[in-house]
């Protein structure tokens, strides 16, 4: 009879905790420069959506009495129209995103060679990396209404300053800043699937495209879900996109925001409408992380 | 039967090819197109491939003296946040990860939150400090990147 002999995993030496004054000491400047250039702002901004505006002046005055005047204006037709504009290009967007990334993600992990692969991870990021208004004016004039796609488009009988084309070049200066995003986050995602799933169910028969559908893709589904909300907002809270690629005819929230603060200098409808921004984003952000949690609680 | 599947096999596998050869397309032509017109030696937009090339545009760029200014600008400004929020984002990373104390998931909560929030709705009421903006944002990254 043999012994049997039982290996038990080494435990990794666990740092040993820092005493809690010197953690105090530690986080005090982080803190406190938190709360000068964060949480201040943010406060003042919500104290200046709630101060009645006199029209002309800029801003609100210092004794200004109290209203919830501006926070109804959210609820008229025309804000509203900004605010469909917003989501309805940004999910699209989002989705058309996550159509193109996934494939992408998928041949970047599996069938790339590390080669290829390096070099495709690099462009990425690069990409995300590279100043969003550089990659704005780029699209502007690779497909622009002055851009050196005009004659395609005329030819193709699309006028380049309608506002349905328009419209389609903010989605698609949205996809742009939003795919590398979607690729990135799905790679990890692609990753941890166990890729001798999909060839059992090929050896068992199934064609390439409904083992994928029926494995790979409810496998990944938590993280599509994330992707797609890191997107949205993403998307949503975009700035340079809509302004430069829209020329004034696509609003977002955001450039409801800035004109109102540069413009019009109504700080207190502004910042009403920052407000309502923070809670959308805030709002979408939470159903990432309640997605998160699921799947944490399902593994 | 098993050919006819893997005939849709390898043309779906086709598709998928092109459409990602398209994807990658897409995300490259602007970036290309951008590179080869700072180097057209027109003075119009027009249409591809410029009939010669010059360096007359980075020329006129080195002439100007604002962009000299602005790149000085954003330089120092970089420059400052970066070393404000390296210092400072540091210290907190370290006590986050090492320290052991109440309400540290909520710390954690608080330093990251300014990754969340819209650059306009942080820019707008502090336009009149843009430094601020910039290392709030960037803190959050690097006590992130800590980790």
């Amino acid at each position: 009879m043999s012994a049997v002999t039982i290996v038990r995993p080494q435990q990794p030496a666990l740092p040993t905790p820092a005493p809690a004054r010197m953690s105090l000491m530690l986080l005090a400047p982080g803190l406190l420069l938190l709360f000068g250039v964060f949480a201040l702002p943010l406060l003042g901004l919500a104290l200046e959506s709630l101060k009645q505006y006199v029209p002309g002046r800029v801003g609100s005055a210092i004794d200004a009495p109290l209203t919830l005047e501006n926070y109804r204006e959210l609820a008229t037709p025309s804000f509203a129209g900004v605010l469909y504009e917003t989501f309805k290009l940004s999910a699209a967007a989002s989705l058309a995103g996550l159509l193109a990334a996934f494939p992408l993600a998928h041949c970047i992990v599996r069938r790339f060679s590390p080669r290829q692969r390096a070099a495709c991870i690099g462009l990425l990021v690069m990409l995300v990396l590279l100043s969003m208004l550089v990659r704005t004016y780029a699209l502007e004039l690779a497909f622009g209404s002055v851009g050196i796609a005009r004659p395609l488009l005329l030819a193709l009988g699309i006028s380049p300053t309608s506002r349905g084309y328009i419209e389609v070049l903010v989605g698609a200066g949205l996809l742009h800043a939003v795919m590398p995003i979607c690729t990135l986050t799905l790679l990890g995602t692609i990753q941890n699937i166990d890729p001798r799933l999909c060839d059992a169910a090929q050896s068992l028969g199934a064609p390439a495209w409904k083992a994928h559908l029926g494995i790979t893709v409810p496998l990944a589904l938590p993280g599509l879900v994330s992707a797609f909300l890191i997107a949205m907002t993403f998307a949503i809270s975009a700035f340079v996109i809509p302004m430069v690629l829209g020329k004034g005819r696509v609003l977002f929230l955001s450039n409801t925001i800035y004109t109102r603060f540069s413009d019009v200098a109504n700080y207190p409808s502004g910042a009403a409408v920052s407000i309502a921004m923070l809670v959308i984003s805030l709002l979408v952000l939470s159903l990432a992380s309640l997605t998160h949690r699921r799947k944490g609680a399902r593994s | 039967m098993m050919a006819t599947k893997r005939l849709g096999d390898r043309i779906l596998g086709g598709a998928m090819v092109a459409m990602l050869a398209l994807v990658l397309a897409f995300l490259v032509t602007p970036l290309l197109v951008t590179c080869l017109l700072a180097f057209d030696s027109r003075s119009f937009l027009g249409p591809l491939p410029p009939p010669a090339l010059s360096l007359r545009w980075f020329e006129k760029l080195a002439a100007l003296d604002y962009v000299a200014t602005g790149l000085a600008t954003s330089l120092k400004i970089a420059v400052l946040a970066t070393v404000i929020d390296v210092l400072v984002g540091t210290a907190a990373a370290v006590a986050l990860d090492r320290g052991d104390f109440r309400g540290r998931g909520l710390l954690m909560a608080a330093f990251l939150s300014p990754l969340i929030v819209p650059a306009v709705v942080i820019g707008s009421p502090c336009c009149c400090s843009c430094r601020g903006s910039a290392s709030s944002t960037a803190s959050p990254a690097c006590s992130a990147a800590m980790w």
